[in-house]
């Protein structure tokens, strides 16, 4: 029996579901695959396994479940055992830690600007245990309940354009795959993705950076606070902050509804008695839009992996953001 | 160089042409036309019996000739094509032009394809041959005057950039004070247009839109590009609109100004209502959008591609998406 059923065998026994998958290499690198492509999927991580990252510590480079974190101890065992022999240990480490390296291999002012003026994360910070262990847990983990929790196995999938996590009871998926099993991580925007994953996937909505300016005589600022983006059809939330309209988000682009981005902006706008809405939005598109292209022009000439995802990222922005004519009523 | 410089100069001023305080030399962008004094103007002035037909120019054995019927003098022929032997065409310019096809080739095949009939591109990525040589070289050197299109010696010397531009009153004129370099705007053509015509990268303050067709209500609208690469008349930025049976059609549209950002949809505004076609605002969106496709989907095409060439795309794109972006609100016109 392998490495691979017997990790499985203990997740059943412990109240997960696996059926019709393996592990496997594809064009994205390791991730999870059908055995049979004509047999639906289905992984389930019970509540027993989904651990809060909080619990998790690292010891010697090793993953473990921190002392009296409120799982049982053959839960403890197992998510230990699947960290050291499918995750933490056997590449995740390692691929958080190349996408550290690949952005070292930029000029260190480069890098520097990368990090504050075009808010491309911690990948340009300086390169630490703890901050590759930071990294590897914000990409693993997932809201369920209130809490952040690491999902064993799930993780495993690949990003794309394939099924959505179902977390109504533990964390699950399922779905028919023609080749690689995928999953939408989020529904966040491709800088969003660049930022907690450290790559670059079309996504279809563009959503606003953190920015500040006025609309009409008001002032007006955008947070960029996606905790609850991930709820479909939840409107920005636009409050009036010690005088400043402030928006928790904004989506700017959307490729299956490219007439609801401003007329969402406008009646929220509207419904606060502000005035001079729709250039504000034609303002933010196009600060927005100068973020992306000047982000472009910064690593123009630099012919190395880390450069081109840059590339991709800011491209795949644009191109969500630029989803966005005319306005619905 | 410094000699044949010299003794054109004298030719050229003794054929009726003005260079005041100026040298050749060379420069941040190349070779190029320098004042001797900075605290001076530059002045340059090519006249009228200079200012030879594009479709005169023909090459033999190498080198730049005009036609047996050229409408020209024997001593301004003679000026002209000694002119391009030692300081234009077989001064650099071929080598420069050359330079630029050689470079696309260094692109895979299937790419250079997809450059010239998906993105536009033009000319630069078809296969190189004497003849695309000579072409691009004529094309790159010509302007637009008084209805023709003609090639000016000397002022085709001085590298685009700048605020200077060609006056067209009493031949073709520059005037300019510049504390080094002697810079024109050759066009107000946008990003994408100076890479068509000269094939570098360089910012324009505005975008206009790409050749396309599509719908305005249930009219169809097809927009050109007939703003002209090198324009020296001053004209507004209002295009011609010409509505026929079920189809409208504008001669080019400009999309942004990094000067005047509200001019864009309210010129596309006032022109739509003028010719009485409905739902302009969501339609000028719709236009934006897909150029901004257009030069993404450009962008995508040489993202992972190295050498000089790809480079100059990608800065093209860039600059051409960087103006598209300046259109905010509108303004009454």
């Amino acid at each position: 029996m392998s490495a691979w059923d017997e990790m499985l065998d203990e997740f059943r026994a412990l109240g997960g579901t696996a059926e019709n998958i393996r592990l496997g290499e594809g064009a994205l690198g390791r991730g999870i695959f059908a055995i049979d492509p004509s047999k639906p999927v289905a992984i389930r991580i019970p509540a027993n396994l989904l651990m809060e990252t909080a619990d998790a510590a690292f010891e010697n480079g090793a993953f473990r479940v921190r002392a009296g974190a409120g799982v049982g101890a053959r839960e403890k065992a197992f998510i230990e055992s699947y960290e050291e022999r499918f995750s933490w240990g056997r590449g995740g480490r390692g691929d958080i830690a190349q996408v550290f390296e690949q952005a070292q291999a930029l000029p260190a002012e480069l890098r520097e600007r990368l990090r504050a003026e075009f808010r491309c994360g911690d990948w340009f910070g300086a390169v630490t245990p703890k901050a590759i262990e930071e990294c590897f847990l914000a990409s693993r983990c997932i809201g369920w309940r209130g809490r952040m929790v690491v999902m064993p196995i799930v993780e495993l999938v690949n990003h794309g354009d394939g099924a959505d996590y179902d977390t109504a009871n533990g964390v699950s998926l399922a779905g028919t795959f023609a080749h690689e099993v995928l999953v939408r991580y989020s529904r966040i925007d491709s800088y969003g993705l660049f930022l907690n994953w450290g790559f670059a996937y079309p996504q279809p909505q563009a959503v606003s950076i953190a920015l500040g300016g006025n609309i009409g005589g008001a002032r007006l600022r955008i947070v960029r606070d996606l905790s609850e983006f991930h709820v479909p059809g939840r409107p920005p939330r636009l409050t009036n902050v010690d005088g400043t309209a402030t928006l928790d988000f904004l989506a700017l682009g959307d490729r299956l509804h490219p007439r609801r981005c401003k007329a969402v902006f406008y009646k929220l706008a509207r419904e606060a008695g502000l005035a001079g809405f729709e250039e504000a939005f034609d303002t933010i598109q196009h600060a927005n839009r100068l973020h992306f292209l000047k982000l472009l022009a910064a690593v123009e000439g630099f012919e190395i992996p880390i450069a081109h995802t840059l590339r991709r990222m800011a491209r795949h922005q644009l191109e969500a953001m630029s989803f966005s004519f005319g306005a619905h009523a | 160089m410094s000699r044949a410089w010299g003794e054109l100069l004298e030719e050229f001023r003794a054929l009726g042409g003005t260079a005041e305080n100026v040298r050749l030399g060379e420069g941040a962008l190349g070779r190029g036309l320098f004042a001797i004094d900075p605290g001076l103007p530059v002045r340059l002035a090519v006249p009228d019996s200079l200012l030879v037909d594009a479709g005169s120019v023909v090459f033999a054995d190498g080198a730049l000739r005009l036609a047996a019927d050229a409408s020209i003098g024997a001593r301004e022929r003679r000026f002209i094509e000694d002119y391009h032997a030692h300081l234009s065409w077989g001064g650099g310019g071929r080598a420069e032009i050359a330079r630029i096809l050689e470079q696309a080739q260094e692109l895979p095949g299937d790419l250079r394809r997809d450059l010239i009939v998906e993105h536009r591109c033009g000319r630069w990525f078809e296969d190189v041959s004497e003849r695309l040589v000579e072409q691009q070289f004529v094309a790159s050197r010509r302007i637009a005057w008084r209805g023709r299109d003609v090639m000016m010696p000397i002022l085709d010397l001085a590298n685009h950039g700048g605020a200077a531009t060609f006056e067209a009153d009493g031949g073709l004129r520059l005037e300019t004070v510049t504390a080094g370099e002697v810079l024109v705007r050759y066009s107000d053509t946008d990003a994408y247009g100076v890479f068509l015509s000269w094939g570098f990268a360089g910012e324009q303050a505005q975008a206009l839109s790409i050749d396309l067709v599509g719908e305005i209500g249930s009219t169809e609208l097809a927009i050109g590009r007939g703003f002209g690469d090198t324009k020296t008349d001053k004209r507004p930025w209002i295009p011609d609109l010409d509505v026929g049976q079920g189809r409208a059609d504008l001669d080019f549209l400009m999309l942004g100004n990094r000067f005047y950002p509200r001019l864009p949809r309210g010129i596309f505004r006032r022109v739509m209502r003028d010719g009485g076609l409905g739902g302009a605002d969501e339609s000028f969106d719709a236009i934006q959008h897909v150029n901004r496709a257009h030069f993404l989907a450009l962008l995508g095409a040489v993202e992972t591609e190295g050498g000089a060439m790809a480079r100059t795309l990608r800065a093209m794109a860039r600059h051409q998406l960087e103006a598209l972006s300046f259109c905010v609100g509108a303004r009454d016109v």
